[in-house]
């Protein structure tokens, strides 16, 4: 017997994880969220861009003490410097991660949800053959409890753990993670009649991703590196970052150093099994070209929250009732994941003479930046374009995508 | 299912204390589970380590070194 029982256990207390609990326990559901670490959303693990405020605000009032910095626009540095800026007034935001976090998670609570920090799940319990709750360790008092759960979430972003105790993924390959290193800096130059978000290209920065400076205030900006381990020969990506702030801020003070991975990986074939289902960076759910994740995360919440509340309510938790929830993820942001996966698959491998000439054609095509940024499909099919060898992996990739 | 934190750690040798963060990105590839965060704080189970050397290529800041593949 559990030592204690709650409809719905919910593995990680960031955006995924609190958003599903805020839709299961609005909807009169017991929910508990396990959260490892002493303080919700500290520390920081995250460059801190989202989209623009009418999708943030689906998931919460995107208060002004969330708000670090708007952003009006994106300047693309390409591998030999060119720069092409657009303005895109109202594009979206540099926010406050940690008190993004909490925020959510209070919304979970004022819910009804039950929020435990220094909560550690030491693993997963099975009953005949399904997954019925988590072994749980307190880590303030050291003492070690179990808890009973009609269904397992797991939320537990890049370390994604849980889903690979309950079957659902393997390890992150050196080819599906972005090796990433942050300073946030005081005293840059930002570019005038921005906010804008930089995106600086090519392998002499970061081999296999970007670099990227998203801006904090006047003169602070998150700066930072994120690289493909396989493709590095060995440097680290905070050695990469130092090389990068000599060429973009040699002057400027560094705040604070964050570093982490970050999901790029495909879409995982399936989202659930029987009594558990994953959401977040935990099922490669973040973008895997730009690596951006939140917004991602709480839609997938809300898909998942939905299909939990269905599930509990018809007394189904069977991986067939829950494969909804994969179905409709697949059907809505998983189609473009699929996409940009490909596409990034193509790109960040070019050399930065032929990543030079298709930026180029990138920025002079018309309309692949839709309201809500790059349209996929169409990034796809440019980077096909005028090169027969590329055109040919764009085909496989169209072909072989689900 | 098939593993799980369990209470062997093993001493300190392979991560170096002064750089690592443990921001969780050697734990994401690690294919066996030897690097797990607890709380805030990277712990290595060695029993379970087979020295594929991932670990160190993801890990942003060459916190870790892996006893086989530096010699």
């Amino acid at each position: 017997m559990p030592d204690e029982r709650f409809d719905v256990v919910i593995i990680g207390a960031g955006p995924a994880g609190s958003r599903t609990a805020a839709v299961a326990a609005a909807n009169g559901f017991s929910v508990l969220v396990l959260e490892k670490r002493e303080r919700i959303g500290y520390p920081v693990r995250c460059a801190e861009a989202v989209g623009p405020r009418i999708d943030v605000e689906r998931f919460l009032e995107l208060e002004d003490r969330l708000i670090s910095s708007p952003v009006n626009g994106a300047i693309v540095f390409a591998p030999d410097g060119t720069k092409f800026k657009a303005k895109m007034p109202g594009v979206g935001f540099v926010i406050d991660r940690e008190l993004f976090d909490q925020s959510l998670a209070d919304i979970a609570g004022k819910n009804g949800a039950v929020v435990r920090t220094s909560s550690q799940v030491m693993g997963l319990i099975e009953e005949d053959g399904r997954i019925a709750g988590v072994k749980v360790k307190d880590l303030e008092n050291d003492t070690d409890y179990t808890v009973g759960a009609r269904i397992v979430v797991g939320a537990d972003g890049i370390e994604a753990i849980s889903p690979r105790w309950a079957g659902l993924r393997r390890a992150f390959g050196l080819d599906e993670i972005f090796s990433c290193a942050e300073f946030t800096v005081e005293g840059i130059e930002l570019e005038p009649d921005g906010p804008f978000i930089e995106f600086h290209l090519g392998r002499r920065f970061a081999p296999g991703g970007y670099a990227w400076v998203f801006p904090k205030g006047p003169s602070s900006a998150n700066v930072g590196v994120g690289v493909k381990p396989s493709m590095t020969n060995g440097k680290k990506a905070i050695d990469f970052l130092g090389d990068f702030l000599e060429h973009r801020c040699p002057g400027a003070r560094v705040k604070r150093t964050i570093v982490g991975g970050c999901g790029a990986a495909r879409e995982l074939q399936s989202l659930a099994t029987d009594g558990f289902l994953v959401v977040g960076e935990a099922a490669n759910h973040n973008n895997p070209f730009s690596g951006g994740g939140i917004i991602n995360a709480l839609e997938a919440a809300d898909i998942a929250g939905g299909v939990i509340c269905e599930a509990l309510g018809e007394n189904d938790t069977s991986a067939g009732r829950l494969s909804v929830y994969t179905k409709k993820w697949k059907k809505s942001v998983g189609r473009n994941n699929t996409l940009f996966y490909h596409a990034a698959e193509i790109f960040y491998r070019l050399e930065d003479a032929e990543m030079d000439r298709m930026i180029r054609r990138l920025t002079s095509t018309p309309g692949i930046i839709g309201e809500k940024g790059v349209k996929p499909l169409k990034m796809l099919l440019v980077l096909g374009a005028g090169n027969p060898k590329i055109m040919f992996k764009v085909i496989g990739a169209l072909i072989k995508k689900r | 299912m098939r593993t799980e934190v369990n209470d062997k750690r093993s001493n300190e040798a392979a991560i170096d204390r002064e750089l690592c963060i443990a921001c969780g990105a050697c734990t994401a590839v690690c294919p066996t589970e030897a690097l797990i965060i607890v709380g805030i704080s990277l712990e290595f189970f060695d029993s379970r380590c087979i020295s594929c050397g991932v670990a160190q290529y993801a890990c942003p800041v060459g916190a870790l070194i892996c006893p086989v593949s530096t010699g």
